[in-house]
């Protein structure tokens, strides 16, 4: 009875064992592809930390925003201090992993600038370290993406 | 199969107790015997805490270890606190002299540790960031100052019962502007790392005394003692961020009585020519209390835009005072050198001023 029971089983795990030595093929890896981070979109200033302290409630940054129109134009709403003033167009060094955000201004100027881009609770957010006044002071302006309903 | 399994945990527990022990004592005790700040004055004999702006200060650390265990390969540490406009990590040539040395005379070199580089036990941080968030800046009350971290070039090796004595200087560029803050100096070793059990491989130390720099730019900004008002960041430009605060629990004032605290203010050109006067009392000029804790309140604002600067102008100078809703009371500039010199007021009130510097 005993015996009857552990060849039961022995076949129960063999049978599940090699059903799972096929889930996974070799070509499903060389096939994966980083997806293209979708950066277009309307970017909301979110926080600001100021040399390391966070300002976001000593004043409302939050009517700022960052457009980043799919056509590579970009335009900012309620200014705020920023990398460049005006409106312009825009590119990302590398559509797979976006490092940096060039700017030009309609002007010509162009200030290209570091990104992060990580997803924080669950939404894609946008960090962009600058210093638009003195260099000795750093900001890191945080936007969150405003998603189109 | 119990006892076996009871006696390898207690093996366990021994090696650990032992590993640990062995990193406390690793080098015993590091020791700051004294802190001079002292310069030679303009008449080459004179030393005070005080130098010409521009010019070249040295600070003197001495010390010794105690060394409680044979170790190799060891650096070791100090770590400076300045204001941030000193540029210390650019402008400071630190060395030190040894008793550890073949030549105890000899002055070795130290280099800035990268940011890269973080101390052993920090907890990820960087040197810099952990001093700041564990010490501060000490006893003064501006906190644009930052911890520069060195370490000897040579590494080590110390045994058991050495003793050696340590001279550290620090040469530094003052900056050219005026200004008072307290020294901070730390000594720690790279086995050590910031390790936040244990106070005997590490000591820090402030300045007794305020160090003064003079005859440099701009009025005197004093770090080191409490005021009724604070700028941050000190050195800011009119499209940085700046807060303007006023601290009614410093010194005895009726505007902290107040329901409602604001901000007035005047914004100079290059000229001495104004650019636009804020005097209304709306949300745009009402201070925000920090905290239930304290009576700081504060204004946080974006210079250009707060006083509408056309473009093309630039804001050189900003007068300001702290008032209530009807203007009944002010805390100006002569409040605040009365409440902390004793000046007395007379005449017309003089408002605090803040120069729009960047360096």
């Amino acid at each position: 009875m005993k015996s009857k029971t552990l060849i039961a089983a022995c076949m129960v795990l063999a049978t599940v064992f090699f059903m799972s030595c096929d889930a996974f093929m070799d070509h499903d890896f060389k096939d994966y592809k980083e997806s293209y981070k979708d950066i277009a979109g309307v970017w909301q200033l979110k926080s600001v930390s100021r040399n390391g302290i966070d300002i976001s409630n000593s004043m409302n940054f939050s009517q700022f925003r960052l457009n980043l129109n799919e056509d590579g134009t970009y335009t900012l709403e309620n200014y705020l201090p920023f990398a460049v003033k005006g409106n312009g167009n825009w590119n990302v060094d590398d559509p797979q992993y976006p490092y940096n955000l060039t700017l030009r201004e309609t002007s010509g100027n162009e200030v290209t600038i570091g990104l992060k881009y990580p997803i924080v609770n669950g939404k894609r957010i946008i960090s962009i370290t600058l210093s638009p006044g003195c260099y000795s002071n750093t900001y890191i302006y945080v936007f969150e993406k405003i998603e189109n309903n | 199969m119990k006892n076996i399994f009871k006696n390898k945990k207690k093996s366990r527990l021994i090696s650990l107790f032992v590993t640990i022990a062995f990193v406390v004592f690793l080098i015993g005790c590091v020791y700051i015997d004294s802190v001079s700040i002292l310069q030679i004055q303009e008449d080459g004999t004179t030393q005070a805490p005080i130098a010409k702006a521009g010019s070249i200060a040295t600070f003197t650390l001495k010390g010794h270890i105690i060394c409680k265990e044979d170790h190799g390969d060891v650096q070791f540490i100090v770590s400076f606190l300045a204001p941030k406009s000193w540029n210390v990590r650019q402008n400071a040539t630190v060395t030190y002299t040894t008793t550890l040395a073949t030549n105890p005379d000899e002055e070795l070199k130290m280099s800035v540790v990268p940011e890269s580089s973080l101390p052993k036990n920090g907890g990820g941080r960087t040197w810099g960031e952990a001093l700041m968030q564990d010490y501060g800046v000490g006893p003064n009350v501006l906190s644009d100052m930052e911890w520069v971290t060195f370490s000897t070039d040579d590494k080590w090796a110390i045994y058991n019962g050495d003793k050696p004595d340590y001279t550290i200087y620090i040469r530094t560029n003052v900056g050219y502007q005026n200004l008072k803050a307290y020294l901070g100096f730390f000594v720690n070793h790279t086995d050590d790392g910031l390790s936040p059990t244990d106070t005997d491989h590490k000591k820090i130390k402030f300045s007794d005394t305020p160090f003064e720099v003079v005859g440099g730019k701009g009025l005197l900004i004093d770090y080191s003692s409490e005021h009724f008002n604070k700028v941050q960041p000190l050195a800011s430009l009119q499209d940085d961020f700046v807060t303007f605060s006023f601290n009614g629990g410093v010194f005895q004032n009726d505007l902290i009585s107040s329901n409602e605290i604001y901000f007035e203010g005047t914004a100079y050109d290059d000229n001495g020519n104004i650019i636009a006067q804020v005097n209304e009392k709306t949300d745009k000029t009402l201070l925000k209390r920090e905290s239930s804790f304290d009576q700081i309140y504060s204004l946080t604002m974006w210079p250009a835009s707060f006083f509408n600067v056309p473009e093309g102008q630039v804001i050189k100078k900003i007068d300001y005072v702290f008032t209530n809703k009807d203007r009944s009371i002010m805390i100006t500039q002569s409040d605040d050198d009365f409440a902390v010199e004793g000046k007395p007021i007379t005449g017309e009130k003089n408002p605090f001023v803040f120069e729009l510097l960047c360096e």
